[in-house]
């Protein structure tokens, strides 16, 4: 078993049952013990998660990958007292964030039912090739990436955000846009695309 | 050889001849390490092996040992699982406390008489259980813990013995010395106390014997210099071991004997009967001391932080792999000193009884005094060695260790008798391994046709159908000796995992890994009719083979095991947090119950073999290696880059022993050309490799064009080359050449040396610098072998060798003091001051000035030169990157290749089915290579011998309702392992179970989880994750 297969749910499912942090450690890059290189798919992910978590709200900081050999004892404590400590700063999760529990939960629920079709998007448009970090750093820092991640994944979280609140019975602008973390003319715009898609209507909206 | 054809028939006919006799292939004399590799290899290549050891158990010295160099692995560790593998393979007998009486006959029909000496106990039924100890009135001194601490007359040899069978030690006990006591008879349960036991004859016949006596260590009581045996707190560096380690007199407490306290300043005598003209110590160099006592260094330091550690020490000797940094950490710990001077121990200061040590330094003669002085003692051939020889037939050398020609160190002077270990000459636990696989690969050639004949499979009860029963686990925790239970309170694990869902058993156990315990969770499997087994130990890395097999003894899937390593994980790291230490135990052993509750059975695959061998490099490492499987019936694919074979041989001219290398290498070539087995392709160049172990496709280049080579197996002998130095104005000047063009011009007797008259060597001219942090191995070897050659030609002729140390290691130490006797001159200089150069004369008349500063005397010096000779690096081979990528195997930051286990696979790769030898690996003698090549054949035959292998049911599989034909595992599977079919709604993802190596990274990618991996599934990860947060939870 590789890093590689670290799934995106196990990440997300620890987030909700109120874990702190979370470090992912694989081998050096170029040292892949297989052929795939799952440790820099690994990478790729754990960056596409923390854009996520920044974007619901939640610290990015509390994940990290490593990149370590087995010869590398001493740098793993190192490393693991240095993320523990950092993570020790942020304290309890949502907290500091200033999420209740049911919003973070919401939110984290609603990324782990889009990640199937997160998932595709990586497949189909966010894969990098090689493996240097600095080149996939690089990568996921430019514009057409990060647009893509908007226009793909953040908008579809925003969406799947709004429906899971209407659902709660919150539908005025204001406190949707505190429910959901965005600002009112986002909202608005989340709204329209969902009229479209047909999940809500629109009219009964405007009057509230 | 008698020239006799062996048929398969007169073989059959002689089975059925000797019916009622004891009949082998193979007797391997001999059960340290090197006996235990060869009994292996050759018990799964197909042959019957009778393992004999003169000790209670099998082990040897790697058994005393605490941790081995340099990766600081710890011994028993790594050894036990061989150990428990011997005892269970169902092709080796052992015969422990058994003498060798005589040697009848020849090959391939000895006839061998052994001495079963009385253990006193019923082998079949002791259990092992430590009863009899415990009740024993008789202390005596514990061989195996060095006589440093008590154990009974009647014990077992050490707690993870194999066979974990008591003996009763004769002059101790009191009923054998006629006085009256049977206690342990009345207070065993199984009867299995025979105090009329009496010595037993056995004979035994067998095609070849293999020779792995191993070695002794230098008994310091012999010479009154040391005061060992005088002095409480001098002890050598074997009770040393003994000292560090956890099942140790003192449980891993370094304490002095004077006064049962921690010393705090420890020092080290390096040299220790060896390197020595003075009797009874010897003048070889023991080859393993020097890094042996920079690992005590290391381990000193982790046991006791503020204690003083100093290494008094004539050349340090680190030509390993990877010792250079192995001294280089020891040497930078804080509180450590190295000290380069020849000591003398004052004596013991009486009230204290601490020592008084007298040694040189560059400021004067200075006297010190050490809490504890530790002898690092040389190695001996193993005792008894005259009669050993006689008895066997063989020849010695002059040091009473086996007589052996540079062409095959293995071969001894009697056909059918092989010599593997130290029984060649000192040599370490990697290059004892590798010598146990070649003397296999060696029998192999010989006793070809009987393969096969009298072995058996391992036969396992059925496999129970568990698939409808509730889950029932069993968890055992181990105490690891003292290396778990010290911190971890073990019997708490156990309580707590009494009380967790599904656990229907929980015990402890001293080390789990030992004979007895595996037996006992085989049976508790049976009765307690467990269908999981959770072993909180150590790592599976090592380990989870041997539970697997326990768990098919036990007659259940093996893949219901789960092991929680609450040893490397847990108390090794936490050693001074106690409680929470068990916390984390506990932890970690509930995660482990969790998943393996969700674990389900899975078949392996078998992989069928292709017998063909590929075999990349044509120099001498691999021309041996093909020529030792080729004449065991394989066919064997040689690719060679250049026109022709012979690899850097070819630039040797003479060899310090004698040996003609030169016709040694035409002679192999000209054996290679001509076997009918041997397919050679020189001006070739490997384009690619597909597949896996077993069925490997190579596609290669030559003259001819393109062609595809099927093979199961690979060899990686590519070699190495020589630096071309930057330094000293190589290249520039005709004067100045390196070693092997000096050696060349010595053989030609050129014109340019019969000029010259004085010449000066430089070595290390690109080893153990900031670029290349390591040393070549070879070139003081290089060096004082082609100095003796010039003063042989040119007696006349003044020549000086600027060393940083000297490493003629092992017998090699012999031409090192030749030198000296012809007038070598050896200046010593340190890294900070290197010598320089300066060109003097003019052309056609070259002269140079080479100042250097001799650290001895402090002084500069000024010599002038008329040729330099650079003792230049060995260096990995340019395409090593490129063959390291086709065959997926690992090359270390130097640049070699990195072999799978530095200690017990030096010539397997991690990549199954694929080997090395050779200077591929690092730089080595002749000698050497051919040790590594044959032991590089034998390993890739316990593969050609089979059939098929098992591969790891451990891969992924795909649910058809949920694939969604998005392809996204496909594309990420670097193996090709997954592919689109057609079903009756449309193309769905199947896994090629023989290519799926088991990654999953296919799993993470699968947006609908349609891919998962077996063993490793969504469910079985997710259940341990929650658990684990579940644990954390309780903490706050």
């Amino acid at each position: 078993m590789c890093t590689g297969r670290v799934d995106p749910a196990f990440v997300i499912n620890s987030f909700k049952e109120k874990v702190d942090g979370i470090i992912v450690v694989g081998c050096l890059p170029g040292e892949c013990h297989y052929t795939t290189e799952g440790n820099i798919h690994a990478y790729g992910m754990i960056i596409l998660l923390k854009k996520i978590f920044g974007f619901i709200g939640i610290d990015k900081k509390r994940i990290r990958m490593e990149f370590l050999s087995s010869a590398e004892g001493v740098r793993f404590a190192e490393v693991m007292q240095d993320f523990i400590r950092q993570i020790k700063e942020l304290g309890p999760i949502g907290k500091k964030e200033g999420l209740p529990d049911e919003v973070m939960n919401e939110r984290l629920g609603v990324v782990l039912n889009l990640l199937p079709y997160i998932k595709l998007v990586e497949r189909g448009r966010l894969r990098f090739q090689g493996n240097n970090i600095g080149k996939i750093d690089e990568y996921f820092e430019s514009p057409e990436i990060n647009s893509i991640i908007e226009k793909m994944i953040f908008d579809k979280i925003t969406m799947g955000l709004i429906v899971d609140a209407k659902r709660k019975g919150i539908s005025e602008y204001g406190e949707l846009s505190k429910r959901v973390g965005i600002d009112e003319k986002e909202i608005l715009k989340a709204l329209k695309n969902l009229e479209l898609e047909g999940f809500v209507k629109l009219e009964t909206q405007v009057g509230s | 050889m008698n020239g006799e054809v062996i048929t398969k028939e007169k073989i059959l006919q002689l089975i059925r001849d000797f019916e009622k006799k004891e009949v082998g292939d193979i007797m391997v004399v001999g059960g340290g390490i090197s006996g235990i590799q060869a009994s292996l290899d050759l018990a799964s290549s197909g042959f019957k092996v009778y393992l004999v050891d003169r000790a209670p158990g099998i082990g040897g010295h790697m058994a005393q040992l605490d941790k081995t160099f340099p990766t600081n692995d710890c011994s028993m560790c790594i050894e036990s699982p061989k150990l428990v593998e011997c005892s269970r393979h169902p092709n080796i007998k052992i015969l422990t406390y058994t003498e060798v009486e005589k040697v009848d006959g020849e090959f391939p029909e000895f006839r061998v008489s052994l001495i079963r000496k009385p253990r006193y106990i019923d082998e079949e039924r002791c259990t092992g259980c430590g009863m009899c100890t415990e009740f024993c009135p008789i202390k005596v001194e514990d061989e195996y813990n060095q006589k440093l601490s008590k154990n009974k007359a009647i014990h077992v040899y050490f707690s993870q013995a194999v066979p974990l069978v008591a003996y009763i030690n004769r002059d101790n006990c009191l009923y054998l010395s006629g006085e009256k006591c049977s206690i342990c008879a009345g207070v065993c349960k199984n009867k299995a106390i025979d105090l009329f036991q009496k010595p037993k004859r056995e004979e035994i016949e067998v095609g070849a014997i293999i020779l792995a006596p191993g070695f002794e260590v230098f008994d310091p009581s012999l010479t009154t210099e040391f005061g060992y045996g005088v002095y409480d707190n001098v002890v050598t560096s074997l009770d040393y071991e003994r000292l560090l380690c956890s099942t140790g007199p003192y449980e891993g407490e370094i304490l002095r004997k004077s006064d049962k306290r921690h010393p705090k300043k420890v020092a080290w005598i390096q040299c220790v009967g060896s390197r020595t003209l003075k009797e009874p110590g010897s003048p070889y160099c023991s080859s393993v001391c020097c890094a042996y006592t920079q690992k005590q260094v290391i381990l000193t330091k982790e046991h006791e932080p503020d204690c003083e550690c100093v290494v008094f020490h004539n050349d340090i000797r680190s030509f390993g792999k990877d010792f250079e940094r192995f001294y280089q950490r020891a040497s930078n710990l804080k509180g450590v000193r190295f000290i380069r001077s020849y000591v003398s121990l004052e004596g013991e200061i009486p009230d204290t009884k601490n020592l008084r040590i007298r040694y040189a330094t560059e400021d004067g003669v200075k006297e010190e005094d050490f809490d504890m002085v530790v002898l690092s003692v040389g190695l001996k051939p193993p005792s008894g060695y005259t009669e050993l020889a006689q008895k066997f037939g063989i020849e010695l050398n002059g040091y009473g260790f086996s007589k052996f020609s540079p062409s095959n160190p293995i071969k001894t002077s009697r056909p059918g008798i092989f010599v593997s270990g130290a029984f060649q000459g000192p040599m370490d636990i990697p290059e004892s391994v590798v010598s146990a696989s070649g003397a296999a690969s060696q029998c192999g050639e010989i006793l070809g046709t009987r393969r096969n004949l009298l072995t058996k499979e391992r036969l396992y009860p059925e496999e129970r159908d568990t698939t409808q029963e509730e889950p029932r686990v069993g968890v055992f925790v181990c105490h690891c000796g003292a290396n778990i239970g010290r911190v971890v309170n073990v019997p708490e694990v156990v309580r707590f995992a009494s009380r967790l869902k599904y656990v229907v058993h929980a015990q402890e156990s001293i080390f789990a890994c030992s004979t007895d315990a595996a037996k006992q969770i085989a049976d508790a499997i049976k009765e307690k009719r467990l269908n999981r087994v959770v072993v909180a130990a150590c790592t599976p890395r090592t380990h989870e083979p041997l539970f697997r097999d326990t768990l098919r003894e036990g007659g259940i899937n093996q893949y219901y095991f789960e092991m929680a390593n609450i040893r490397e994980h847990c108390s090794w790291v936490h050693p001074r947090e106690k409680e929470r230490a068990t916390k984390k135990a506990k932890d970690l052993v509930r995660m482990a119950v969790a998943r393996a509750v969700y674990l389900a059975p899975l078949e392996e695959l078998r992989l069928p073999i292709d017998k063909r061998v590929l075999v990349v490099g044509g120099g001498i490492a691999g021309m041996v290696s093909a020529l030792s499987i080729a004449r065991q019936g394989y066919e064997v694919y040689l690719v060679e880059k250049e026109e022709t074979l012979g690899g850097n041989a070819k630039k040797l001219y003479f060899t310090l022993d004698g040996f003609d290398v030169r016709s040694f290498t035409d002679e192999l070539i000209g054996q290679v050309l001509s076997h009918p087995n041997i397919h050679v392709r020189t001006n070739s160049e490997i384009l690619d490799v597909t597949g896996y172990v077993g069925n490997f496709s190579t596609r290669i280049r030559t003259r001819d064009g393109i062609s595809t080579i099927k093979h199961g197996v690979a060899i990686v002998a590519v070699g190495a080359e020589e630096y071309k130095p930057k330094e000293y104005m190589y290249g520039k000047n005709n004067f100045v050449v390196t070693n092997f063009e000096f050696e060349e011009l010595l053989a030609r007797e050129d014109e340019r040396i019969k000029n010259v008259g004085t010449i000066v060597m430089i070595q290390c001219v690109g080893s153990r610098n900031e670029e290349r942090n390591y040393c070549s191995r070879i070139c003081c070897n290089h060096s004082v072998k082609n100095a003796l050659k010039l003063k042989e030609k040119y007696p006349e002729k003044d020549i000086y060798i600027l060393f940083r140390d000297m490493r003629t290691y092992g017998f090699n130490e012999d031409y090192y003091f030749k030198a000296q006797d012809k007038e070598v001159r050896f200046i010593r200089y340190d890294l900070d001051i290197p010598p320089t150069v300066e060109f003097k004369g003019s052309k056609g008349k070259e002269s140079f000035i080479v100042k250097v500063v001799d650290r001895v005397i402090k002084k500069e010096l000024e010599i002038e030169a008329d040729m330099l000779v650079l003792a230049s690096a060995v260096i990995p081979h340019r395409n090593n990157t490129q063959i390291s990528k086709f065959f997926k195997v690992p090359i270390n930051p130097d640049g070699f290749f990195q072999e799978a286990h530095v200690k017990l696979r030096p010539v397997d790769f991690s990549a199954e089915g694929v080997f090395l030898c050779g200077m591929a690996h690092y730089p080595k003698h002749v000698n050497e290579a051919i040790n590594q090549a044959y032991g590089a054949a034998g390993r890739a035959l316990t593969l050609l011998s089979k059939d098929y292998v098992l591969a790891s049911g451990a891969i992924c599989e795909v649910d058809e309702e949920k694939c969604v034909s998005c392809r996204a595992c496909i594309s990420v599977c670097k193996y090709d392992a997954i592919e689109f079919y057609e079903t009756e709604r449309g193309k769905k993802a199947r896994v090629n179970p023989v290519l799926c190596k088991g990654d999953g990274l296919c799993n993470a990618k699968c947006p609908t989880n349609a891919i998962q991996l077996k063993h490793f599934t969504d469910t079985q990860l997710y259940t341990q994750i929650r658990e684990g947060i579940e644990a954390l939870r309780e903490k706050d």
